[in-house]
């Protein structure tokens, strides 16, 4: 676990170096057989498959891998990640990924996942723990869209899969002043 | 592994909220079996799949205080498998490492505990379940089942180490008396969270399950993961199979006492392929 104990100071420039100090993955390593686009759930909704983005970053092209929606589809269910013969956690990569491009102001493909999570995020800061409704109601609420799931929305509230009130809010407080910090 | 009789208890959000139906099968079968169940005092969200891309800090700490909170020498339970990577990558990635140990202390106020057994759900059930002396009850009567793992059974790099649970369902289900299919989608991935913000793309990836489990002349599927039976339900257009806990299962199998009303909290009513087996539970009745 050496990548921890490197200074900030001394933290790496280039997106592969990057990810290394990050995730300890040295994507160079990868020799593209292809088997994580192979095993991929959704390689066929993304505009790169899993290779093609490390092959991407293998030639420097940050831009076009950060701008990608490939990153933001990736669900990090690790399938590529127990599959790969050479051992590249792509999942931890594409997580890295997700997080560079949030930093670095890159031009979200998917902005709607992207607004998922921050939307989690905060739920979690805000009570501890998540709060499906809220997250859902804010969401839909940014995203200008009303109508498309509340149909099952109904239902779910029917069988008491959403609960109106949120957690018990007040047991977190240390949790919340440490996220300021 | 010795005979545990105490476990504390990690349930995570979903077990807590939209999947609180698995979360009783899953506690009052534990009760049942002799192990005792205490759930974490004031435990917070394990950061689900969206704290870790947005903020990585968070991301840790919100780990970190929950294994800050497992009491020393007694068996974490995390049956959901999100929680459960999440908090033993983290506890992988602490052990390891002296600088963080030190962090966690100042931190939270306490010693880490490198030794701290954390048990996911296949870790705890298939165990208890051989040594119990429960009985069936109810025999599933050759009800027709497809497991599915989902994601569950693929770990990231760091926790390789750990044993490989294939299989696992396949057995349970054939000792409580139902019969597990051979099928091709029992680790394909159910989308998580794309199914609130792509839902497009999960339905298509739902129908492929589903269809198979149809053509597999299955009753229902089974899963162990509150997500996969929320997107299964949830996102299923065309084909409609009901979708069932494990814990669900060896609830209804075993008789153990499950408050009422407790399969009516599915989407897809699994009653009807349970009746037409001649499975009685309480709401056929």
């Amino acid at each position: 676990m050496e990548k921890n104990l490197i200074h900030k100071k001394f933290a790496p420039k280039s997106t592969a170096g990057l990810i290394r100090h990050r995730t300890g993955v040295n994507i160079n390593s990868c020799w593209h057989c292809k088997t994580c686009t192979s095993g991929c759930s959704f390689s066929e909704d993304m505009d790169y498959h899993p290779n093609q983005i490390l092959r991407m970053l293998q030639l420097g092209m940050k831009k076009e891998v950060l701008e990608s929606n490939a990153i933001w589809i990736c669900v990090a269910c690790n399938t590529c990640s127990m599959g790969c013969p050479q051992g590249i956690d792509m999942a931890a990569v594409m997580e890295c990924l997700r997080t560079s491009a949030l930093e670095e102001g890159a031009e979200i493909a998917s902005p709607e996942v992207a607004e998922f999570h921050k939307e989690v995020a905060k739920s979690v800061v805000k009570y501890g723990r998540t709060h499906k409704l809220e997250v859902m109601f804010k969401y839909k609420v940014k995203k200008r869209d009303f109508f498309s799931d509340v149909k099952v929305g109904i239902k779910m509230f029917q069988k008491g899969k959403l609960e109106i009130l949120p957690p018990e809010k007040q047991k977190f407080l240390e949790l919340l002043t440490l996220s300021k910090s | 592994m010795k005979n545990i009789t105490k476990v504390s208890y990690f349930p995570g959000c979903s077990l807590k909220s939209s999947s609180s139906n698995s979360n009783y099968s899953l506690v009052s079968f534990l009760k049942k079996a002799g192990v005792e169940v205490e759930e974490l005092e004031n435990w917070n969200c394990c950061g689900s799949s969206s704290v870790k891309g947005v903020d990585p800090q968070l991301a840790d700490r919100l780990a970190a205080r929950n294994l800050s909170l497992a009491p020393k020498g007694v068996p974490l339970l995390s049956p959901c498998p999100g929680c459960f990577q999440k908090l033993k990558s983290k506890h992988v990635e602490y052990r390891s490492n002296p600088i963080k140990r030190e962090k966690f202390k100042r931190e939270w106020g306490r010693e880490f505990d490198p030794g701290l057994n954390i048990l996911s759900f296949f870790d705890l059930v298939p165990e208890i379940l051989q040594n119990s002396e429960m009985k069936n009850k109810n025999d599933l009567k050759g009800l027709r089942i497809v497991p599915y793992y989902g994601c569950m059974l693929s770990k990231p790099q760091s926790l390789k180490e750990g044993s490989s649970f294939y299989g696992v369902m396949e057995k349970i289900i054939a000792s409580l008396g139902a019969v597990p299919v051979d099928w091709g989608h029992s680790s394909r991935c159910c989308g998580t969270y794309l199914s609130a913000t792509n839902p497009k793309i999960v339905e298509k990836s739902v129908e492929k399950i589903m269809s198979g489990a149809e053509l597999a002349k299955a009753d229902c599927i089974v899963t162990a993961c509150s997500m996969c039976q929320l997107n299964l339900e949830m996102r299923s257009t065309l084909t409609k199979i009901p979708v069932l806990f494990l814990s669900d299962l060896i609830s209804l199998a075993l008789g153990t006492p499950v408050k009422e009303n407790w399969l009516s909290g599915h989407l897809i009513d699994p009653c009807p392929a349970l009746g037409k087996r001649g499975i009685i539970c309480s709401q056929c009745l």
